[in-house]
């Protein structure tokens, strides 16, 4: 076995300067406490495997964050069944990570924060999930106003909030 | 809260509170202590890594390098992952083609109908479909009963893109004339309708799909276009090319497979699937030739 090249020190300090970036995109991504620490958990114990007994990683930053990406990926992968873009995250994912928590994080209201992803929405879930986080209406009178049945809300407005989960994990803020 | 969606709106909101995002300090300490303790890890484990796993993996490839010289009577194939930058090379040579539109053409309404007339191999499937609550989102898979003078009956499940909810058409008709008999779940007939034309609105309500229609490949160009494997069978490469459909944010998800030949980029077989690419899920299976495109 080859001498690995960082102190403990070292792999320390650099997990504190990196950890809270790289669990808080997990979580703006996939909305989950838990996942998010899995994910973050699979990324650096990923790292400092490899990190160990590879002498000549030239950038560890870029290098955890390749490894980030590719555990996200599989993450996706696995839950829409690789039916995902993959031109996704092809660019440069240190910057597109780091943008990501930012853009979040630069919201004021979580309304707003929110309301990025709902323009993706399909014309009817929009405009039910408009109405409820936006105008703060009920749901009686988002029938009312419709002129549909409390039924028809409920389900569009759960179809909407499913399909904005889905949109935060596979979709583009930057 | 006053009720179960107000809470369910707000759980949603949350997660995008600051708060919400911030790391325990008990996952981030013990992360730590799990890097670290990897980090000392015992050389020994690395030893049997270094040994045991390349000669696994001469082993192994020896294996597949026997296994492709074998010039018997089975079929000689061999499948492969394929890299990023294969993938690249493919779908440049896609584009320069007019495969993508051969395959929006062969997936729409007509070719996809005359398809299922003659691709259900096995009548467990077609009884399969007729029984499950499979849905076939906004194109026609059809199974055809028994033509009687012609006119022949159909059954298509299609999907609400506004409520992600299925439902059945079942038609029967002579040539560009049918007659649509609007079911849902629980088969009970909720709308008769004569159509001349079919991509019209269905129950009122106008749909960006409305079905029997066109399959949308622009959309699942986007959305879900990927090389799952690529294939040599006897000599000749082919890549398999999957289109996952997922239309209108409904999670319903019908996977083709597309094989296509590299050389004449010309298609040789196109499955469907639900969901998981299984044989159990297969919905239609069609060599190509019988399709005129």
């Amino acid at each position: 076995m080859s001498e690995a090249n960082l102190t403990e020190k070292e792999i320390k300090d650099f997990y504190n300067e990196n950890f809270e970036r790289i669990y808080k995109f997990f979580y703006f991504k996939t909305l989950s406490k838990e996942l998010a620490e899995d994910l973050t958990q699979d990324t650096f114990i990923s790292f400092v495997k490899i990190v160990k007994d590879q002498k000549d990683i030239e950038n560890l930053r870029a290098f955890l964050y390749g490894i980030a990406k590719n555990i996200f990926l599989r993450y996706l992968q696995d839950k829409y069944r690789g039916g995902i873009p993959f031109s996704e995250f092809e660019r440069d994912f240190e910057n597109y990570a780091e943008e990501y928590v930012e853009n979040i994080q630069n919201k004021k209201t979580l309304e707003e924060r929110a309301s990025e992803f709902i323009k993706y929405l399909p014309p009817k879930q929009r405009l039910v999930i408009q109405l409820r986080f936006i105008e703060k209406l009920s749901l009686k009178e988002i029938a009312e106003k419709l002129n549909k049945d409390m039924n028809y809300v409920k389900t569009t407005q759960k179809r909407g909030i499913a399909n904005l989960k889905r949109y935060v994990e596979l979709g583009d803020l930057t | 809260m006053k009720n179960k969606q107000d809470k369910e709106i707000n759980q949603f909101l949350e997660t995008f509170e600051n708060s919400k995002s911030e790391p325990s300090d008990a996952f981030r300490k013990r992360l730590e202590n799990s890097m670290v303790k990897e980090y000392r890890g015992s050389s020994k484990y690395y030893l049997y890594f270094k040994v045991l796993v390349p000669v696994f993996l001469i082993a192994f490839f020896f294996g597949i390098s026997m296994n492709g010289l074998n010039f018997g009577t089975k079929n000689n194939t061999q499948q492969y992952s394929v890299s990023e930058q294969r993938k690249k090379e493919i779908f440049t040579k896609l584009a320069t083609s007019n495969v993508l539109t051969k395959i929006e053409q062969s997936i729409a309404t007509n070719n996809i109908a005359a398809m299922s007339d003659i691709s259900f191999a096995e009548s467990e499937q077609k009884e399969l479909i007729k029984d499950s609550s499979v849905t076939l989102l906004s194109y026609p898979v059809s199974f055809p009963d028994e033509p009687i003078l012609g006119v022949s009956e159909r059954v298509t499940k299609g999907l609400n893109f506004e409520t992600c909810e299925s439902l059945t058409a079942r038609y029967a008709g002579v040539s560009e004339i049918r007659s649509y008999y609007y079911q849902d779940e629980s088969e009970e007939i909720v709308k008769v309708e004569e159509r001349v034309t079919t991509n019209e609105s269905v129950l009122g309500e106008s749909y960006p799909y409305s079905f029997p229609a066109s399959y949308p490949l622009s959309y699942a160009i986007d959305n879900g276009l990927d090389i799952l494997s690529e294939q040599i069978e006897n000599g000749n490469n082919y890549f398999i090319l999957k289109v996952e459909q997922e239309v209108q944010g409904c999670s319903e998800n019908i996977i083709f497979t597309i094989k296509i030949e590299e050389s004449s980029l010309e298609f040789k077989e196109i499955k469907a699937y639900s969901e998981d690419i299984s044989d159990t899920n297969l919905i239609y299976k069609s060599e190509f030739e019988e399709i005129t495109l």
